[in-house]
Parts: C-alpha cells; structure tokens; sequence
C-alpha cells in the first residue's frame, strides 16, 4: 500500500496552489463586498487556467479535457476547496460528467463548447416540492409530433444566471413515477425560458441560486438526453463522481484553509501571557480538527481510487460526503471559537468560511440520504463498508 | 542559444523552519526550488523562445532534487542533468567547483542563474563559477534586451540609477526576481516532464574524489544553526491620536530611551 503522491501529483498540486493563490485569492475579498464576479475578470482567469491546462480537467481528451483519472482530479479539487465557489466556477468550468452521454450531435453541439469555455451550464433537477426526494418533481414534458413541450418550475439552480444552458429532470410518464423522468438539454435562449430571481443565500457569495420558469417551452428531439424514462437513473449514476470532487474532496481542503489559520491566529494571539496554543483546551481542538481532516481526506482519496478501479463507489461516495461535510462543519466552528470575536467578524475570513461551510450537509444529499443509502447498504450486505477488503 | 541553469532546492520558507541541535531540521519540510533559480528559468525559457536553443537545469543533491529539476522541466526546460550527492556540508565555493566540472566539455552560450539561494543567501557560486571557467560575469540584472547568440544587453538597478552593459558570451548571468514572472508549470508541461532526459551524474563520474567534497572540498562551514527569537507583542495606543501620540512618545523615551 503506497501513499505517496508521484512527481506529476506533486506537481499537479503545486500548479493548482499557485494559481489559486496568485490569481483567485485577490479576487476573494470583492466578490465577497459586492456579491458578484466582474464579468472581465471572469474571463481573464478564465483565459488563464484555460493556457494551463486546468480547465474541464475531469472531461476526457477525447472530449477536448484535460483526461485526468479520478484520482488526479480529486487532488486539484482539494486544492480547488481553498478558495470560493463562484472562482472556481470559472476558472476551472463545470462541465458535469452526465453530458458524456450524449449524443455525438449533443456532444458537439452542447458539450465541446462547455469544455472550451465558450458555454457554461447548470444541472436544474430540484424543485419546491422535490428536493432530497428527487422522484416528486412536477416539471412535466409531453411528447408533440415534433418533439417536447416542457411546463414547470426549478428553483435554488446554481450558476443559474450564468449560464446558457440547463439539463434538467421533467416528468415524461407519470403512471411511471421515478421510471416516467427524463432528462433534457434545454438552451437558456429557448422561448418560454425564464430566468426567475436570484434566491439569497447565507454564503457562496457571487454564485447565483435561481428560480427556472418553463411555460409552454418547445424543445426537438434531439434535446432529450439519454432515454426516454432513464432520466432519474442517469442523474444519480452521473452525479456521485461530481459529488465526489465538488463537495467531499472541497469539503478537505476548505477544512486545511480553515485549519491553517486557526494554527496561525493561535500560535500569534497572546492572552495570560502566552500564545493560544499553549493552552490545552486549544490544543485539543486544533489536534481534533488535524486528525478529522487526515482522516477524511484518507476516505476520499481512497474513494477516488477505488473509481479508478472500476468498482461500484455509490456508497462509498456517501460516506465519504456525511464524513468530509461534517467534519468540514466542525473544524469551521472551531475555527471561529479559536478566533473568538475576530472569528465573527468580517474582517477576517473564517466568518465567510463558515456561512459557506455550512451547505455542505445539505447540497447534493443531505447527511441524512447518505446515511439512508450508507444503511440500506448495509441490509443489503455490502460489508466492504466497514470490513477489510480481502476480495477486491 | 544554449543556456544552462544551474539551480538550487531549498526548504519552503513560507513553512515554520525548526531548528533542533543548531541544525534546520529537514523532517516534514517541503522543498521547492530556489525563487531567484526559478526566475532564471523563466528567463532562459524567454531567451529560447525568442532564439531558439535548449535550456539545460542542473542540480546538486541528494534524490529529492530530482522533484526540483522535473518541476522545472515541467516549466518548460529541455533536459536536466542531476549531480546525485548527498552533499553533507558544502558551502559554495564546494558547489561552484563541482558546477566548473559539470560544465567541462559542455556546450553553452549562457549560464543564467538566481543571484543568491534563498536559503544561505550567499549569493557567490555564480561568482566563483565564472572565475573558475574565466567567463565574464553581470550580477542581479533586472532587464535584458538586444537578445544575440553572441552578446546581449544587461540592466542592473542600482540605488541611484539603472546600470546598463553590454556582455559578450559566453558568460555567467545572475537574476534578481524582479526580471519577470516565473510561469507554472502547465498540465502538459507536467505530463511532458517524466519524458524529457535527465543525465544523473555521481561526484566520482566527474573525477571528483573525497577531498575535493564536501567539508574537505569547501573553504567555510556552517557551525550551527540559530532561529530568530520571536518578537515581542507590541503595545497598543487606542484613541484620538493628539493623546495616543504623545503617550506613544513618552514611552519611546521612557522605556526605549530614545533621545528625542
């Protein structure tokens, strides 16, 4: 068993630090005071990463991306957990794998623009009435001699402003439920598309959560992604990689940032005439927080593997987001109580690390699904959760 | 144009350096390549691109310089050539001797490099090299334009003024950081880097025997290690500043015995 990183991890790591730290750290602070990206400077680091190679790295070569493995990829986007949503939104894309199963006419048409940076898109599945329970929506498609017409409402869509195009869930088969849904690529553009009002959120400041209104929207056949009736399926397969990269393996690095400066303020904060971190109750929760974020990141890396390895990672993929989110929310709160006053106060980061922390429970299953599916797993007798692996 | 870089692995200093026994402790710590060394990459990589020609890095060291040199072949560089040694103490006359050897029967036009390691911060193998090989040297240029494969133009800032000088090569050329913006090593340029050749050498493949090494073959030594003491907490006037002046001043004089 080798755990150590090889030159071009190092390597990988080191470019990705480098960059977030010269190009999008500075940025940090503005988008925080005024909530917003300035478009110019979108661009530019998005030019940038774009020279470097780091942009859509999760898309395969023969996509036009970067084609790191699972692994690789969850290394940068540890790294990619330093900084904040929206930057690494755009300096680094989002293209979600469920576009990979496209068509070659959607691939062309939808998914190569994405990956060159020309389009961006968000994943529109929840609704009011249809979050964890992602089989309830209401959005509806019915089949025309030309096509789709679509009519429903999305709401809390990241990015939604942003972007030019959205894959969303609609009901095709309602006597069907969960095998009636299906998924399509509807263009921003398309009449009957309305962009509703930016929802205000407790962090993530400078990514947009919108409502999504489709009245009466006609869309060709060839907006239909994937199957007819296998859009839930599709979803939740295409998903647990991306969950994998976005939430837990950023979850870690949010957490080393959070940690790093917990060290720095108590190693320099005096009070009773010594520093912080000469106090036990201190040191507790700074050895905590070290050993929380080993061992999450532990499970995550080796959640990426097991990927890369072929196996059946859903499950593990849950555990790995309950651990790392929780664990995330934990260090951020001793963060702020290390920090005391100036942990509440704006004028230090932590008060925005954790509001932003605090989704990480939440968005892309809550800790409690996961647990759900961690446990039915167990029922079912998947002891690899919990034993050692003899037999893979 | 072929350029050879001769750069140096230090310890990361934006890390805590712990000192244990008069000696930096090495356990834990990161290392990267020296800033002003990475700065002569960029600027060699510059020239190449502009002239043509190879950019050749050479480090001394034990195995983990290896990182040191792929990184830099990840930036862009050529070729790498390793002198494999576990250097125990070498001070930089030491270095400068073993770099001369290296350079023997080599082809170049330039030796472009940091002007001084970030961690001694000495600041003379460059110097000593030159003499060695009896090549014309310029220290810390900020600037080069008139770029030729037989001369150049050099700038060097001064305190009062820039000192601009024309160099035939070749020659040795050190870089102060502020000559340009080191690029990052790019996914290709890392997927590239494991590809390119790196000639490792031993101190022995150089002709070089024990008491040309090390403490033998170095002119100074290094007695011990000392970390800075940390600075005391200041003191803290808060208030309108015709009383906080004042009271700052008093204290300056009472306390710091500062003549006023």
């Amino acid at each position: 068993m080798d755990f150590s990183l090889s030159h071009e991890q190092k390597m990988l790591v080191e470019t990705v630090q480098q960059f977030i730290s010269k190009e999008l750290e500075p940025l940090e602070e503005e988008v925080e005071r005024s909530g917003m990206l300035d478009p110019d400077l979108a661009e530019e680091i998005k030019n940038k990463s774009l020279e470097l190679g780091l942009f859509a790295m999760n898309v395969p070569e023969t996509f036009g991306g970067t084609g790191l493995n699972t692994l690789d990829w969850i290394l940068a986007e540890e790294q990619f957990g330093h900084t904040t949503d929206i930057l690494v939104r755009r300096a680094f894309g989002n293209v979600y794998d469920i576009l990979f199963q496209g068509t070659p006419e959607q691939i062309e048409r939808w998914l190569l623009p994405s990956v060159r940076g020309e389009r961006v898109f968000s994943v529109a599945f929840t609704e009011p009435e249809a979050g964890s329970d992602a089989a309830a929506i209401r959005t509806l498609a019915r089949k025309k001699s030309n096509g789709w017409q679509i009519n429903g409402k999305k709401h809390f869509i990241s990015d939604g402003a942003f972007s030019d195009f959205f894959v969303i869930t609609a009901v095709t088969d309602p006597e069907k439920k969960h095998r009636g849904i299906s998924t399509f690529i509807i263009d921003k553009n398309s009449p009957g598309v309305t962009v509703g009002r930016d929802q205000p959120m407790m962090g993530l400041r400078g990514t947009s959560h919108v409502e999504l209104f489709f009245d009466d929207v006609q869309v060709g056949p060839e907006h239909l992604l994937g199957e007819e009736g296998r859009g839930l399926k599709l979803a939740l397969e295409t998903l647990g990689r991306i969950r994998l990269a976005q939430v837990c393996a950023r979850a870690v690095g949010k957490a080393t940032r959070v940690q790093k400066l917990s060290i720095d303020y108590a190693s320099q904060r005096s009070q009773f005439n010594q520093t912080l971190d000469q106090f036990q109750l201190i040191q507790q929760m700074l050895a905590d927080s070290a050993m929380e974020i080993n061992a999450a990141r532990l499970t995550v890396l080796q959640t990426a593997w097991e990927a890369d390895q072929g196996q059946d990672v859903k499950a593990r993929i849950s555990m790995a987001k309950v651990q790392a989110s929780e664990m995330l929310g934990r260090v951020v709160d001793r963060g702020v109580q290390i920090l005391g006053g100036l942990g509440y106060c704006k004028d230090l980061p932590m008060e925005r690390y954790y509001r932003d922390s605090r989704i990480y429970r939440i968005y892309d299953g809550t800790s409690e699904i996961h647990r759900t599916v961690i446990a039915k797993n167990l029922s079912g007798g998947n002891s690899s959760l919990y034993q050692i692996p003899l037999n893979s | 144009m072929e350029i050879i870089v001769p750069i140096r692995q230090v310890p990361d200093v934006a890390l805590n350096i712990r000192v244990n026994e008069g000696k930096v402790v090495e356990d834990g710590v990161s290392f990267v390549i020296s800033s002003w060394d990475e700065t002569a990459i960029e600027g060699a990589l510059q020239m190449t691109e502009e002239l043509g020609g190879e950019v050749t890095l050479l480090g001394i060291g034990p195995e983990r310089v290896s990182e040191a040199l792929r990184k830099g072949l990840a930036m862009g560089a050529h070729k790498a050539i390793h002198v494999l040694y576990e250097e125990g103490q070498t001070d930089s006359f030491g270095y400068a001797k073993i770099m001369a050897k290296v350079m023997e029967g080599r082809n170049y036009d330039l030796i472009l490099t940091g002007k001084q390691a970030q961690d001694t911060d000495a600041g003379l193998t460059a110097s000593m090299l030159a003499e060695f090989l009896d090549l014309p040297q310029v220290t810390n240029i900020i600037r080069f334009s008139d770029l030729a494969v037989d001369g150049m133009t050099l700038y060097r800032k001064g305190d009062h003024g820039t000192e601009v000088i024309g160099i035939k090569l070749p020659a040795v050329v050190t870089v102060n950081d502020s000559l340009n913006e080191p690029r990052l090593a790019s996914m290709r340029g890392i997927m590239m880097a494991k590809k390119k050749p790196m000639e490792t050498l031993s101190p022995s493949d150089l002709g070089m025997g024990a008491e040309e090494l090390g403490l033998q073959g170095s002119m100074t030594e290094v007695l011990k290690f000392e970390k800075p003491e940390s600075r005391k907490e200041g003191e803290r006037f808060e208030g309108d500043e015709t009383e906080t002046v004042p009271m700052a001043i008093q204290k300056l004089v009472s306390e710091a015995k500062l003549a006023v």
